[in-house]
């Protein structure tokens, strides 16, 4: 055992990382993925129906990408480029809107607005997915070499403008595809505009459908147009990535933010305006909905709101507290697996490395409902009873599906360190978990941090599969909805901030930390 | 008499506390060769971004052909509107841009005429007639600084600044480099600041040949 802790091969460990994650991600797949060795069954997926929902989720999807980089990538050029009053607190709150649970900014809005139908759906997708492009875009602002834009600007203000747009481009649209994937893929946010509204269908809800007469099977087979779309939106973009990292090699320094000068007012105004639409608007609606009463009662809003927030804590404790168990368990879990997996894709044999990110990235392109049908199939068996009703399952399958986020955002971190710090640890004869952890990661322990923590997020706001999880059942998550469909709604308004708040903790706090430790240097 | 196309009057700047440039002053006719050489560190670039207005000053000024450009803390005449060129020393190229699309987006912004047929005359003059489709991340080294330099010369500065653009060649290379620097000597009569670490190079240039030292440009 001590032996393997100081051996200094990778490979027992990249095994380990890949038994895990077959655990974890893969077995669940198995009946998604069935019917593809199966071509009579696959003919007669495409009937008319199916294609009309398919088209419908679609579009959806498409105008809710191209929504999210109208929002996300503007927002994110302003205030990673331009110095105004308050850019950094923008920063700051720029990932926050992809937190939020679509569900709940549905609700907000549809208080808000009474919109309802197809185009709230494609609004609520846009304003929670914004991020996605945004934070791609902003990073790779951060790396515009400072030359590059420099030498725009001795010649026009405008190719220096240009130039920003340029770099960002693709980024932005990487970011719209992973949109388009997770809007087509979420069936509870059409649901909900559809019962508050006129009856309309999306594929997503097709799939769920399924689950009410039990039919598992038809259920996982079902999803497979939803993974097959969301593996070509992979390919795309890791060509698309590809290419931007040619666009990125820089040997000097890091272009810095410009003056907003006279722009200083629009520019506010303009990031006000988005930082309401994508954040005040919706966390105000529900704030004010903690509180809000019928017409006849007779207590203030405030006697309301707080009766709302000790119910939310009352009777949704044990609820969270469990959320919190298996979640933290699959953030725990990422903080060893991740690194092991990012570290095999940064050394791994150029040709193994696209298989490689397909197969992580799996478990996250499927949509959720998918992976809960897939691990009722795989998992409800007598002799696996104790493993499928514990709360190691809902772990495993939160770790699975978000790991390929944490992967990503460390190999990012870790390919920003140098090999030779490394190498030299290798020469030095360190172990491998030491050459790893201490050298490899040593001065990346945030983006650690941040990516554990957003397992643990999202498995918080993770609702499709708990739904049809036993083990998952008694969630968060899931009470949110239940009480959310029986029209609970103060309780479902504080409920649901209780629940905003622990998301928002790890990723304001990673970004507090990130800017005590740049007002150091 | 005209003014000269650049002087600069007792230019100072420092970074926290740590004097870079002190009371540097110097003047350059129109056509007039400069070398600049000194130790890495002691802010030969930043003279180089203060001229181009990259950069301000913390007090002196700079003139252009007559106009003050930068009076210390203030640019009065932004970096685009200078008639100054830098080839910068990690090249600063347009990623996204092809070979000719690097020069012609460079010289159509800033109004030049007869955009496509000059741009691609001066990149065939130096060499890179048969890369024109090609982005500049799948250039050789050389390649891509003749661009850089062929992309500087298509703007017909009155002032071409160049921060070491041959620092990091290999001993065989720097000839290319020095035939390079000629074929750019020939095309432009543009006043040149060179600076450079390497005295052959500073011969080669011509002119007059400075050294910045504890932030004092002094003649050689
Ligand atoms: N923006 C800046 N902020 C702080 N220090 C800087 C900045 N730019 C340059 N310096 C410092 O000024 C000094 C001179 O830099 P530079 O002009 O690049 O030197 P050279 O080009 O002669 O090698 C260096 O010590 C560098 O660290
Ligand atoms: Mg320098």
């Amino acid at each position: 055992m001590i032996a393997v802790f100081h051996g200094r091969s990778p490979r027992p460990w990249w095994s380990l990382a890949v038994g895990l994650t077959l655990l974890a991600a893969w077995l669940p797949l198995l009946p998604i993925l069935e019917p593809l060795l199966r071509f009579d069954r696959l003919a007669h997926m495409l009937d008319a129906r199916t294609a009309a929902l398919l088209w419908r989720s679609t579009w959806i999807s498409g105008l809710a990408a191209l929504l999210a980089i109208v929002l996300g990538w503007p927002y994110a050029l302003l205030c990673t480029r331009f110095q105004f009053p308050g850019a950094g607190l923008f920063r700051l709150l720029m990932p926050l809107p992809i937190l939020l649970p679509p569900l709940m900014v549905a609700q907000a809005w549809f208080g808000l607005t009474g919109m309802t139908g197809p185009l709230a759906t494609v609004f609520t997708f846009g304003v929670c997915y914004a991020p996605l492009p945004a934070l791609l875009a902003a990073r790779s602002l951060h790396k515009q070499a400072a030359s590059s834009f420099e030498s725009a600007l001795l010649i026009a203000p405008r190719l220096a403008f240009w130039s920003l747009l340029r770099i960002s481009f693709l980024p932005a649209m990487i970011g719209a595809g992973f949109a388009f994937l997770f809007a087509a893929a979420d069936f509870a946010v059409p649901d909900y505009f559809a019962t508050v509204g006129d009856l309309f269908h999306v594929y997503a809800a097709e799939i769920f459908g399924h689950s009410r007469n039990f039919d598992f099977t038809a259920g996982a087979t079902a999803s497979l147009p939803l993974v097959l779309l969301g593996v070509v939106i992979l390919l795309g973009n890791a060509i698309l990535l590809k290419r931007q990292l040619g666009y990125e090699k820089n040997s000097g320094r890091y272009a810095t933010a410009i003056s907003a000068g006279r722009l200083t007012l629009p520019i506010l105004l303009f990031m006000l305006t988005i930082v309401t639409v994508l954040l005040l608007a919706p966390l105000g609606r529900v704030i004010f909905e903690t509180g809000n009463q019928g017409p006849l009662s007779e207590r203030t809003w405030l006697e309301v709101s707080q009766q709302a927030f000790r119910e939310g804590i009352d009777r949704g404790r044990g609820d969270l507290m469990r959320t919190l168990g298996f979640s933290g368990l699959a953030g725990l879990l990422c903080l060893f697996l991740a690194p092991l997996w990012a570290h095999m894709l940064l050394h791994c044999k150029n040709w193994l490395r696209l298989p490689l990110v397909v197969l992580v990235s799996l478990p996250l392109l499927v949509p959720s409902v998918a992976l809960g049908f897939g691990s009722i199939l795989m998992f409800n068996r007598p002799w696996l009873d104790q493993f499928y009703s514990s709360s190691l399952l809902p772990a495993l399958l939160i770790a699975g599906r978000f790991l390929p986020i944490a992967v990503f955002l460390l190999l990012d971190a870790m390919s920003r360190v140098p090999d030779s710090r490394e190498e030299n640890a290798a020469l030095a004869g360190c172990s491998y978990l030491q050459r790893l952890f201490r050298y490899r990661l040593g001065t990346q322990h945030a983006s650690l941090w941040l990516a554990a923590g957003l397992v643990v997020a999202f498995g918080v706001r993770e609702l499709d599969f708990a739904i049809l999880l036993p083990a998952a059942n008694a969630s968060a998550a899931v009470r949110y909805y239940n009480a959310l469909h029986f029209s609970r709604d103060n309780f479902v308004a504080a409920y649901g901030l209780i629940l905003i708040l622990l998301l928002f903790l790890p990723v304001m706090l990673h970004g507090w930390w990130q800017s005590l430790r740049s007002s150091d240097q | 008499m005209n003014p000269p196309q650049l002087a600069l009057s007792a230019l100072t700047k420092s970074f926290r506390q740590r004097v870079v440039l002190d009371h540097v002053s110097l003047a350059v006719e129109a056509g007039q060769r400069f070398s600049i050489q000194g130790p890495s560190g002691t802010g030969k670039t930043t003279l180089l971004r203060i001229i181009a207005g990259l950069e301000a000053a913390d007090s002196g000024s700079v003139w252009l052909a007559g106009k003050v450009a930068t009076e210390g803390a203030k640019i009065k005449l932004q970096p685009w509107q200078r008639g100054v060129q830098m080839v910068f020393q990690d090249l600063g190229l347009w990623p996204t841009r092809n070979v000719l699309q690097n020069v012609m987006d460079a010289r159509q912004a800033a109004g030049l005429p007869h955009v496509k047929e000059v741009s691609t005359q001066v990149l065939v003059a130096l060499g890179l007639g048969d890369f024109l489709k090609r982005k500049p991340g799948k250039l050789s080294g050389g390649e891509a600084r003749r661009l850089a330099f062929a992309r500087a010369l298509a703007m017909e500065p009155k002032l071409l600044l160049l921060d070491e653009p041959f620092a990091s060649l290999d001993p065989d290379a720097r000839h290319a480099g020095f035939e390079l620097l000629e074929q750019v000597l020939d095309q432009t009569s543009a006043a040149v600041i060179l600076v450079t670490h390497d005295p052959e190079e500073a011969t080669r240039l011509g002119g007059s040949q400075l050294r910045l030292v504890d932030g004092v440009l002094a003649c050689i």
